[in-house]
C-alpha cells in the first residue's frame, strides 16, 4: 500500500520556520556571550578598583598621619589663627584721637568743656560752659551746619543753669550727641 | 496469526512531535530568559558595584593629592615662619599667647609716663579665668585650640589736652592692640584735666 509522505506535504520554509529561530537562536546566544564577556571585564575592573581603592584608603591614612607629624605643624596652625583674630581686631580698631580736631571744628571760641564722656557705642556727652544764653544759641547752631559739622547728630540738651561762682558768671548746659563711626576708624 | 500493532499503527515521525519550529522557540525563550536574568541579577548590580568603586576610588584619589598639596604648603609655610622671626615678635607684642596682666600695667605706666601725664590710678583685670604661671600642659606652647581673650584696664590720669592728645596716639599706634571703650575729662586741680578712659586689650589664650 503506498504510504502518503505527510511531511513532505507540510514541510515549512526554511526562512520561517527553522533557520528563522535558528538565527535568533544564535544571535540570543552571542548576546548571552557578549554579557558574558562583559561581566567578566566588570569582574576584572571590580578588583582593580578595589586594588586601587584600598592602596588609596592606606596612602591617604599614611598622608595624614604624616602631615600631624610634622614639626612645626601646631605652631603654623596656632600662627594662621593669630594673625586672622588680629587682622580682625585691627579691622575693628577705634582711632579716638580723630574725634578731637572734629569737635573742635564744632566748638565756638566762646565755649568751652567743663566735662566731656565718649562712649565706643556712639554717644557723647559733654557738659559744656558758655558766657550767656545767646552764646548757647550759637553754639546750637554749628550743629546745624553741614558745612561745619559733617559727624555729630542728633543733639540733645539736657540741663541749662545760670552760674556764678566768685570769679564770673556763665551758663552751663548739659548736652549729648551721637557721632559717626566712621570718624574713628582709620584714616591715612 | 499475530497482529503487529506497531506495524499497524506506526508512531508519528518525531519532527511532528517536536518540530524544529517549537524546539527553537523554546530555546530562544530560554536563551532570552536567561540573558535578561543573568543582566538583571548579575551584570547590573556588579555594574552598579563598579560604578560606586570607581567614584570612591576617584573621591579617595582628590582627597590624596589635596593631603599632598597641604603637606607642601605646610612646608612651605614653616619655612616661611622661621624666616620671619621679627614679625613674629611684633605679633607676639600685639596679640600675646600668654595671659600675664603684669605686662599689661607695665605697658600703660609707660606710655602714661612717655606722655609726660601722672597716674591718679590704674586697675588691669583679666576677664578670663587662666592659669598665669606655673601651667604645667604649657610645655608645647602651639598645642591645643585658642581664643581672643580680654584684659580690662581702667586708667585715671591727669594732664593738660595736648598731653591727654599725645597719650590716645599713642595707644593707637602702640604695638598692642588696645581699644578704648569710654573715657571722661573732668576738670582738676591746678589747670589740670582729670582723663579716666576704660579700654581693653587682647591676648590668645588657650581654650579651657
Amino acid at each position: 500500500m503506498a504510504q502518503i509522505n505527510l511531511l513532505k506535504q507540510s514541510k515549512p520554509s526554511e526562512f520561517n520556520n527553522l533557520g528563522f529561530f535558528s538565527v535568533l537562536s544564535k544571535l540570543a546566544l552571542f548576546g548571552i556571550f557578549c554579557l558574558l564577556a562583559y561581566y567578566g571585564w566588570l569582574i576584572y575592573k571590580h578588583r582593580a578598583t578595589a586594588n586601587q581603592t584600598s592602596t588609596l584608603e592606606a596612602a591617604i591614612v599614611s598622608q595624614k598621619q604624616e602631615l600631624s607629624e610634622i614639626k612645626g605643624r601646631d605652631e603654623v596652625l596656632i600662627r594662621q589663627a593669630q594673625v586672622k583674630e588680629f587682622d580682625a581686631l585691627v579691622s575693628g580698631h577705634v582711632y579716638w584721637s580723630q574725634l578731637m580736631p572734629e569737635l573742635a571744628k564744632v566748638t565756638l571760641k566762646e565755649a568751652s568743656y567743663l566735662s566731656f564722656k565718649a562712649v565706643d557705642v556712639g554717644t557723647i556727652s559733654l557738659a559744656v560752659q558758655v558766657p550767656s544764653i545767646v552764646e548757647l544759641e550759637k553754639f546750637l547752631l554749628v550743629f546745624n551746619s553741614p558745612k561745619i559739622n559733617r559727624y555729630f547728630t542728633d543733639l540733645k540738651v539736657g540741663g541749662i543753669s545760670r552760674v556764678q561762682d566768685e570769679q564770673e558768671s556763665y551758663v552751663r548746659v548739659d548736652v549729648q550727641f551721637k557721632y559717626d563711626p566712621g570718624l574713628l576708624k582709620f584714616k591715612n | 496469526m499475530d497482529i503487529n500493532f506497531s506495524k499497524q499503527t506506526p508512531s508519528p515521525p518525531s519532527v511532528i512531535l517536536a518540530s524544529p519550529r517549537r524546539v527553537s522557540l523554546f530555546e530562544l525563550l530560554i536563551l532570552l530568559a536567561i540573558g535578561i536574568l543573568f543582566f538583571w541579577f548579575i551584570v547590573s548590580p556588579k555594574s552598579k558595584s563598579l560604578s560606586e568603586k570607581e567614584v570612591l576610588a576617584e573621591t579617595l584619589s582628590e582627597e590624596s593629592a589635596k593631603l599632598e598639596d597641604q603637606r607642601l604648603k605646610l612646608e612651605n609655610l614653616i619655612r616661611q615662619l622661621s624666616a620671619s622671626a621679627e614679625d613674629l615678635e611684633k605679633l607676639d607684642k600685639s596679640l600675646p599667647l600668654h595671659p600675664r596682666t603684669t605686662w599689661v600695667y607695665l605697658l600703660v605706666e609707660d606710655l602714661v609716663q612717655s606722655s609726660g601725664m601722672a597716674i591718679s590710678s590704674l586697675t588691669v583685670s583679666n576677664l578670663e579665668d587662666d592659669i598665669t604661671a606655673g601651667d604645667k600642659s604649657a610645655a608645647n606652647p602651639f598645642a591645643g585650640q585658642r581664643k581672643v581673650k580680654k584684659v580690662a584696664v581702667n586708667l585715671g590720669t591727669t594732664g593738660n589736652f595736648t598731653q591727654f592728645e599725645g597719650l590716645l596716639k599713642k595707644f593707637e599706634s602702640n604695638g598692642r592692640l588696645m581699644d578704648i571703650k569710654a573715657f571722661e575729662v573732668n576738670a582738676s586741680a591746678n589747670e589740670l584735666l582729670d582723663f579716666r578712659l576704660s579700654f581693653e586689650t587682647y591676648y590668645f589664650g588657650v581654650v579651657q
